[in-house]
């Protein structure tokens, strides 16, 4: 039993590992031509929200479908620090991370009431509203017109081609990746998946149930958030349509699609629904309705996600 | 220790207790008996802050326990166990152990050497690591009693700690149970009295919410309400 444990991990980190090769390998493969980096990039971005989104869902046992509004609050945050005051990308993304934290107490502080529907329906509202503020607060974000991003520079450096912010993004995701896998090994991790699954145990544990559903929510939109940062400097440009429903969905998906509470598996996710969406990107529509039938795919014939490709006996948890 | 004073909860036209007295000291094995419905798990539920009373005191050790919240209860020294485990069944039994041992800080090695020694004095070593929802019932029972156990409270509160567990476990356990109430309180609700009544310091029985009878397990053993009421008036030496 043991040795088979030992064994699985050990797989779920070679999956792992081969969705980040791929992923960086892409762009190299192309000879570092500007678009395939640009997208390599997105994909790291995209998959820290997901690596995100699987610490509130996977790991504390909630939901969030509304998840684009605190990657769009650090992605502003960023954005607009660059745009008025020149400030550094670090700067950018810390202020990113303390937005969307910020942010996540108006969701997370009911959620210590609310469980399953209606924290997703609270969520899904944040996500509409966030997206909403942005169009509507002209002086702020300049409405559908978006905000420019003056130029990109970290710690003093300057990111001046996209492969200085594809090298960046990615050491951003290991970073995050590393996080997420360890947290379950963790005093903190613990807590999480006490209160997923057990609320009264926790309780009797020592654990302050509502304390820790916060606590994943606000550590959860400050990696969403600071995930939002990188997407401001990578795409030098932010507006609205990029943090609506469908966005909100789509890191819904690379996680249900992964495999919640699986590090590998969100990334596995990531990585297959990315590629999917990049691929129908240029039909309208197609995408959405792709991801869609890909959530729907995955809850009738695996409900377990990919992650079911190398963790066994776990049924549709 | 413990001091349970004409506890009484009331759910709508229900009276699941209706003012119940619960002495227990410091150290021993306390038996809370009573046919289905007597508000055997009310009571315990009622001292781990489950449920609130709509009457009553509760203290522990000086404290007021009905001001505390339900979190607040493994610092003050009270642990428990559920009749149905409640493990958190996506950790591996070793991590539903270590969740016992969080509270206090230990550092994560000699968490884990601690939560693994508790596990194998229960004869889990073989599956710690093993998650946790996919262990048969009697195995997560066990699990259940380690995570407890592993806080060294001062009281222990166990819910049928028997129900479902195999009779090759049953010895292992009623061996935990034993060394557990040498140096602590341990308050249990259990069905098997054949098993457990011998252990048992005193037996408090409960019906229809109320105490029928409270003594020493000979006592008991032949209290005539205890007779009629929770065994029917017959079948006595089987069900004893």
């Amino acid at each position: 039993m043991v040795s088979s444990a030992v064994l699985s991990f050990a797989r779920s980190e070679r999956f792992a590992l081969l969705a980040l090769v791929l992923a960086i390998a892409f762009p190299i493969a192309c000879g570092f031509r500007t678009y395939p980096l640009f997208i390599a990039a997105q994909f790291a971005v995209f998959a820290m929200v997901a690596l995100s989104l699987d610490v509130l869902m996977g790991r504390s046992g909630q939901i969030s479908l509304g998840h684009a509004g605190f990657f769009a609050l650090g992605a502003y945050a960023a954005a607009i620090l660059s745009a008025r005051f020149d400030v550094d990308l670090l700067a950018g993304a810390i202020a990113g991370a303390a937005l969307a934290a910020l942010g996540s107490l108006i969701v997370g502080l009911p959620a210590t009431r609310l469980s399953g529907h209606y924290l997703g329906i609270v969520t899904l509202g944040f996500g509409v509203a966030v997206a909403q503020i942005a169009l509507k607060w002209t002086a702020l974000t300049n409405g559908d017109e978006g905000v420019h991003v003056r130029t990109i520079h970290l710690a003093g450096i300057v990111l001046s081609s996209p492969l200085h912010v594809y090298a960046v993004a990615f050491v951003a995701l290991a970073a995050v990746a590393v996080f997420a896998a360890r947290l379950p090994r963790t005093r903190l991790g613990r807590a999480f998946a006490a209160v997923r699954d057990s609320e009264i145990a926790a309780a009797a544990m020592g654990i302050s149930v509502a304390r820790t559903k916060v606590t994943a929510f606000v550590i959860s939109a400050a990696i969403a958030g600071a995930a939002g940062a990188l997407y401001a400097a990578l795409t030098g440009f932010v507006a609205p349509e990029d943090f609506g429903i469908s966005q909100s969905l789509l890191f819904f998906a690379m996680v249900v699609v992964g495999g919640t509470a699986s590090t590998a598996g969100t990334l596995l996710g990531a990585l297959v629904l990315d590629a999917v969406s990049q691929g129908a990107a240029t039909v309208g529509g197609l995408s959405v309705a792709l991801i869609g039938a890909a959530i729907v795919a995955v809850a009738l014939f695996r409900p377990a996600g990919l992650k079911s490709l190398w963790r066994r006996g776990e049924g549709s948890r | 220790m413990l001091q349970c004073s004409g506890v009484t909860v009331r759910f709508g036209g229900l009276v699941p207790l209706d003012g119940v007295d619960l002495h227990v000291p410091d150290r021993g094995l306390f038996l809370v008996v009573g046919p289905n419905g007597a508000g055997k798990t009310t009571l315990l539920n009622v001292i781990s802050r489950l449920v609130t009373p709509s009457a009553g005191s509760v203290r522990f050790a000086g404290r007021d326990l009905l001001a505390l919240e339900p979190s607040a209860l493994l610092y003050a020294g009270i642990a428990r166990s559920f009749q149905k485990a409640e493990l958190f069944v996506g950790l591996s039994a070793l991590d539903n152990v270590l969740v016992g041992l969080d509270h206090r800080r230990v550092p994560e090695r000699a968490a884990r050497m601690r939560a693994l020694g508790m596990l194998e004095a229960l004869g889990l070593g073989g599956v710690a690591h093993v998650t946790a929802g996919t262990l048969p019932h009697g195995y997560q029972k066990l699990v259940d009693l380690a995570r407890a156990l592993v806080s060294e409270p001062k009281l222990l509160l166990l819910d049928e700690p028997l129900a479902g567990v195999t009779a090759a476990e049953i010895p292992t356990l009623l061996r935990a149970i034993r060394d557990a109430a040498r140096d602590r309180a341990v308050l249990m609700i259990e069905h098997h009295l054949e098993l457990v009544l011998e252990l048992a310091e005193r037996v408090t029985v409960l019906d229809f919410g109320r105490t029928i009878a409270e003594g020493p397990p000979e006592t008991i053993r032949r209290d005539p309400a205890v007779i009629r009421s929770y065994l029917g008036g017959k079948a006595v030496e089987h069900a004893w």
